[in-house]
């Protein structure tokens, strides 16, 4: 792995909302309330992540990724 | 060859729109342009926005200097033109047909956004810039409004096997659906994808949506999906996410602002059940969609838990009337039947 997951959907997460201050986003928070992402806001995060990992999130496992420890645990496990 | 000289005036980047300045010039002069590149960039309420050429030429002279702000209409620059090569340059609104390619996009890492959100006085200057279309809107069109519930049970299903066997990327949201289904639905009730233009209505032959985006920290744009009802639906959910994207991060092109033919809004990820959308002017309907929710639906005598989406209509009575209106969301609710045919 050539990243830390976290490092790589902080990174991610930055480029969709650029104005939010990552770092005081709670792990456990869900992501897409706390930063108002849309469904396509949404996607696009997770296509991102899915591209600097270097894997594929399959429909089924997409919509649990809601956390920033959900989405870390997943990309550290698969990555 | 015939050359002709032609004058670049400040675009009209949406209905509330009143000057814009320049903060860059892309092309300088004796620059060889192609239709539909970015020539400059004009600075507006809703940010920083990439404007293209309308046709194939040659970038003359530079009238208006970078830091310059001026009205919509102004002469920024002039042109010349191959005659020959096209038919009227005349509208400044006018799109360029040839597009580059769609690419589906999500904002690089690291690269810096333009206009993230906006600050605080552009944020002012912006909703200063909605009322005034909206109240516009609200004097000038008298609105007429109507509703109705639709089964998504088929587009639904439809879409979870189509998208399980499909990467992320390329994967299809319901919302694509929906515009596609409102862009087909326009043949039947053509007169509501129209523009409203000195006391009366012209039609549009090709149908760009106009998709109603909230930009992040405040305010909303409403950007064209160029040629909604014949691209593909990959195509479209590219050029949704591309649009996304795009407005998040202030880089926006004069086309998408200038052209939507109609505009949908969507505030279903919000949880709303329904939104009645007030008309941008100059065009003549607006298409609202709501959350797609489970509810007891009736089939065949029996109650059945169905995912169902609540789709509004706010129209022009000086274009359409109540009637028309109605044909056209049962035609929106006929479409999105048979989702296979949307693809």
């Amino acid at each position: 792995m050539t990243d830390d997951p976290r490092a790589i959907i902080l990174e991610v997460l930055g480029g969709i909302a650029p104005e939010a201050d990552l770092a005081a986003v709670s792990p456990q928070t869900n992501l897409r309330r706390e930063l108002d992402l849309d469904s396509v806001d949404f996607q696009n995060f997770l296509i991102g992540v899915a591209k600097r990992a270097g894997i594929d999130i399959p429909e089924r496992d997409a919509a649990g990724l809601v956390t920033l420890a959900a989405c870390e645990a997943y990309v550290r496990e698969r990555g | 060859m015939t050359i002709s000289a032609t004058d670049f005036r400040m675009p009209v980047l949406g209905a509330d729109m009143q000057a814009g300045t320049l903060v860059a010039w892309r092309k300088g002069a004796g620059d060889a342009v192609r239709r539909g590149e970015i020539i400059a960039e004009v600075d507006t309420e809703k940010g920083v926005i990439d404007v293209e050429a309308f046709h194939d030429g040659v970038l003359d002279e530079i009238v208006v200097p970078v830091g310059q702000k001026v009205p919509v209409g102004t002469v920024i620059a002039r042109f010349r033109r191959d005659a020959g090569a096209e038919a009227a340059a005349e509208g400044v609104a006018a799109r360029p047909a040839a597009r580059p390619a769609q690419e589906p996009r999500t904002p690089v890492a690291g690269e810096r956004p333009r206009a993230a959100a906006p600050a605080p006085d552009r944020l002012q200057r912006m909703r200063q810039t909605i009322a005034a279309a909206m109240a516009r809107s609200k004097r000038e069109i008298p609105h007429y409004y109507l509703a109705t519930t639709i089964d998504l049970h088929r587009a639904t299903a439809w879409l979870a096997d189509v998208n399980a066997a499909r990467p992320i990327e390329t994967r299809l949201l319901p919302g694509v659906l929906l515009l596609k289904a409102t862009a087909l639905a326009l043949r039947a009730v053509p007169e509501l994808n129209a523009v409203w233009d000195q006391e009366r209505v012209v039609l549009r032959d090709t149908v760009h949506v106009g998709v109603a985006i909230s930009l992040r920290g405040g305010g909303l744009v409403i950007l064209a999906l160029h040629d909604t009802a014949t691209r593909s639906l990959d195509d479209l959910m590219d050029g949704v996410r591309d649009l996304t994207a795009r407005a998040r991060a202030g880089r926006m092109k004069s086309s998408e602002l200038a052209d939507s033919t109609i505009t949908v809004t969507s505030l279903g990820d919000r949880g709303v059940e329904s939104v009645y959308g007030v008309i941008y002017p100059p065009q003549v309907a607006i298409v609202g969609f709501g959350t797609v929710l489970q509810r007891p639906w009736v089939v065949d005598g029996d109650v059945r838990p169905r995912p169902v989406v609540t789709v509004t209509l706010a129209a022009d009575h000086r274009v359409s009337d109540g009637h028309r209106g109605g044909l056209f969301l049962e035609e929106v609710g006929r479409l999105l039947q048979e989702p296979e045919k949307l693809r």
